[in-house]
């Protein structure tokens, strides 16, 4: 079993490595420190730690060990702190001191977790979206603060990354769990995969980020910002007007009254119009440049080829190869080649794109046909809505006799003058296959009865 | 999660990013965002153009052969596969060659749990093959599968029925010692009345008598004679003989059932069967058990050629008895048109029983084949012993002890 104590070593090294990339990234960004020294020390740590926590808590009567290795470690990576803070000449050696202690526990105290935590794929999900959402908050703070840390895009990929080698490993553990050896995936392929799907993933955030850069959300910021205060402008003139409306109707009645508060004379006049504000467009910003966008995108798109061919090969060597004479034979049959398969998935794109944007260019159905489609669909959508979708492989016909059909028999009984449910559901069926496979022309006052019939189709 | 909290969830992002001037937590969301969209796009189409099949080389193989079973899964779409988990639901008493499977909690089954890749656009097939080591109407599925995204962040299950349903026969062993099953050991007894009729062997003609089938009218002579003739033909075959099997293999229904005694009587009858079919005898069956997934009584005519169908029924008894055993005794005593001899397979011979048994001994020619050692009163009424004890498996000949 020497396969599985390697996948378990890897969870736990890559698990430690998740929490490691936040924890050093809040390190570097308290301290102004190195971040790669920082994460290495408290991979390492939390790593130990965990290790401490799996070995010595198996089994009753070995707590107190465990307690007192963690306190050791404790000790230990604080002693490293302070050793290697002597460097920063901070002025208070005390407060040095109890930093670096609360801080290698809180490295201890994650690592007995981690040691302590099962290998389940919900659990590793869970870490690695921790981490990562704790390294995007210690940057936001960062941020906030005003500083701008060089390391961070570096700790965003290593952290997407460490997370999802993490999840791929403990997933892959727990799916051949109870596969015999000699019928499992291949580890290493899959791994591959997973590096070259969060390589892709990581080169299209890049190539994002670039044509959404900084300035390109700030800009937009800005013009949502100029609309909403022009908005609130207008809603606080009305309100102004309203109020002062008010006020001179109340002026008038103290008129009456012969109550004279103010001089009316003295009263100010309204505006004509709400201001109209200017929109801050930051002058002369340039916010792409040819030569960065040439760059970036080719780039992106290298990382993307690069990405998918790493998926490619990987799984490429996932196919089995028969281990004996008589063992279980596999063969592998491609149905479309990649070009034509690519071919087919651009054209049905394409395809659909075209249907989308002929839809918007339309502000309504153009011949009498379509708006009995268009009703139909409706009207299917509000059957389906009621409970009654339309299986697959059932007419139009069979579909509207059945809801027909399935209506409560404690519904009082249609009035002589309305038209029958059956009746209706066949004309409504019967007008909607004229105009969805006849060839038959239909008039737009057949349309129009359709419509109120499909209204009066109660589901 | 859906792909429209994904977008409002970067949107904040970005925003808080603008907000803070943060080109990395920019990125941060970005990344983050289209990451998760990958994970909810692949979650969706996951099963989108699949396909998962399994076939089965035979649907009725015959104790200890090789059955080969093929999964298929389709994968038509751009999208690969990377990671796969197929749990399958097999029957016990399949020995997998090269390949294992765990058995289950629950009875009678065991799991074929296998992890596969597939990528676009492919079509992978695996052969299995294993041994079938026990009689029965066997079911596979159903069948679990669980993909998801390449992480393996979140897996989608869906369940297939995909149920498929194969019969192991009773192993057949050979039966040495038969002649003293015919009774006249070396003699081939010729009988006039036969239950099937050869139409190429022609006997000759005779004077047509109402009953006769029209096809059977020789035209010729008729019209030669002035009176109808029917033509003669020889019988299909010399004998026919019908097995009564008797599952009741304890003597109080309470007591229980012996599923090794089943499979013994099962063994010995389909030997039986075989070497009477061998020997060009009709085969019939009858029987107080009862058929799986049926509660229908077993009762077989002897006809020629119906060998095959024997022992697929013999393949779908349950140690279960729908009605006493008496009963089919008492059924083929009324059965006066039957002419057939009989042979009477069982493990026990109850009090209520011997009667009948005794009174067919006295009409018809019946032979009693006991699986076990006979108690002193039931030792006169039977012809034939089988030892109870024989290792049948690893047995290529039934040994009758007479």
């Amino acid at each position: 079993m020497r396969s599985r104590s390697w996948l378990e070593h890897a969870g736990l090294v890559l698990g430690a490595a998740a929490e490691g990339i936040w924890c050093g990234g809040l390190a570097a960004a308290l301290m102004g420190a190195s971040w790669i020294v920082l994460t290495v020390f408290a991979c390492v740590t939390v790593a130990a730690a965990a290790y401490v926590a799996r070995r010595l808590t198996v089994g009753e009567g070995r707590e107190p060990s465990a307690r007192l290795l963690a306190l050791t470690l404790i000790l230990v990576a604080s002693a490293v702190l302070l050793a290697a803070g002597r460097a920063w000449a901070h002025p208070s050696l005390l407060w040095q001191v109890v930093r670096d202690f609360v801080y290698a526990s809180g490295l201890v105290l994650l690592g007995v977790y981690l040691g302590r935590d099962s290998l389940a794929p919900e659990a590793a999900v869970q870490r690695a979206v921790r981490g990562f959402a704790l390294l995007c908050a210690v940057l936001v703070c960062a941020a906030w603060a005003g500083l701008a840390p060089g390391w961070a895009p570096v700790a965003i990929v290593a952290s997407l990354v460490v997370g999802g080698l993490l999840v791929a490993v403990v997933r892959y553990q727990a799916l051949t769990d109870l596969v015999e050896p000699a019928d499992r995936l291949p580890a290493w392929p899959w791994l591959l995969a997973v590096a070259g799907a969060v390589l892709g993933v990581i080169a299209i955030g890049a190539l994002l980020s670039q044509v959404f850069g900084l300035e390109v959300l700030r800009s937009a910021l800005g013009v949502v910002a100029g609309v909403l205060r022009y908005a609130l402008d207008g809603v606080a003139y009305l309100v102004g007007w309203a109020g002062a409306g008010l006020l001179r109707g109340i002026a008038w009645l103290l008129n009456v009254l012969h109550v004279h508060a103010r001089d009316p004379a003295k009263v100010p006049h309204l505006a004509a119009r709400p201001p109209v504000l200017k929109l801050r467009q930051a002058a002369g910003v340039k916010i792409w440049s040819g030569t960065q966008v040439i760059i970036t995108v080719v780039g992106a798109l290298v990382a993307i080829g690069l990405s998918l061919t790493f998926v490619a090969v990987a799984l490429r060597r996932f196919r089995r190869e028969p281990l004996a004479e008589g063992a279980v034979v596999e063969d592998r049959e491609a149905l479309a080649s990649l070009s034509s398969a690519a071919g087919e998935f651009a054209a049905r794109l394409g395809r659909r794109l075209r249907r989308r944007l002929l839809a918007l260019r339309r502000h309504g159905p153009v011949t009498p046909a379509e708006l009995v489609r268009q009703r139909y669909a409706e009207l299917e959508l509000r059957l389906s809505r009621a409970g009654r979708p339309r299986p697959p492989g059932v007419t139009v016909r069979g579909h509207l006799a059945a809801a027909v059909a399935a209506r409560p028999e404690t519904a009082p009984p249609p009035p002589e003058t309305a038209p029958r449910p059956p009746s209706l559901a066949a004309d409504i069926a019967a007008t909607y296959e004229l105009a969805r496979y006849s060839a038959h022309t239909i008039d737009a006052a057949q349309a129009r009865r359709f419509e109120g019939l499909a209204r009066s189709f109660e589901a | 999660m859906r792909l429209r909290s994904i977008l409002l969830a970067g949107l904040a992002g970005l925003v808080v990013a603008a907000l803070l001037h943060s080109s990395a937590l920019v990125f941060a969301s970005l990344t983050a965002s289209a990451l998760a969209a990958l994970v909810v796009a692949t979650r969706r189409r996951v099963f989108t153009g699949f396909n998962f099949e399994r076939t089965l080389s035979r649907r009725v193989v015959s104790w200890g052969s090789e059955l080969e079973i093929t999964v298929s899964v389709t994968n038509a779409k751009l999208l690969p596969l990377v990671w796969m988990r197929v749990r399958d639901e097999w029957p016990a008493g399949l020995e997998p060659l090269g390949f294992a499977l765990r058995p289950l909690s629950h009875l009678g089954r065991q799991a074929f749990i296998q992890t596969i890749s597939v990528r676009w656009y492919e079509r992978l097939r695996r052969r299995y093959r294993v041994r079938c080591l026990e009689r029965g109407l066997h079911r596979f599925g159903p069948v679990e599968l669980e993909a998801g995204d390449p992480f393996g962040i979140a897996g989608v299950e869906r369940t297939l029925e995909a149920r498929q349903e194969f019969a192991v026969l009773p192993k057949v062993l050979g039966v040495p010692g038969f002649d003293l099953l015919l009774g006249h050991p070396l003699a081939e007894e010729t009988v006039t009345h036969s239950l099937a009729h050869d139409p190429t062997a022609l006997r000759g003609i005779r004077a047509y008598r109402p009953g006769d089938p029209m096809r059977a009218i020789n035209w010729r002579a008729t019209a030669r004679s002035g009176a109808l003739q029917t033509n003669e033909f020889d019988p299909a075959s010399l004998a026919a003989v019908r097995l009564l099997l008797d599952v009741g293999s304890l003597h109080k229904a309470w007591e229980g059932i012996d599923a090794e005694l089943m499979e013994i009587l099962c063994v010995v009858a389909a030997s039986l069967a075989t070497a009477f079919a061998a020997h060009g005898h009709g085969v019939g069956l009858a029987s107080n058990a009862c058929l799986t997934r049926e509660w229908r009584a077993v009762d077989m005519e002897p006809e020629q050629g119906a060998l095959p169908e024997v022992l697929e029924t013999l393949a779908r008894l349950r140690p279960y008895t729908v009605r006493d055993f008496g009963s089919v005794l008492a059924a083929e005593l009324a059965e006066e048109s039957s002419r057939a001899d009989c042979v009477v397979v069982t493990a026990t011979l109850r009090p209520g029983v011997r009667g009948h048994l005794a009174q067919l001994r006295s009409e018809r020619p019946t032979r009693v084949v006991y699986v076990g050692n006979p108690k002193e009163d039931e030792a006169p009424l039977v012809d034939i012993v089988v030892p109870a004890d024989f290792d049948w498996r690893s047995s290529d000949a039934l040994p009758l002890l007479a």
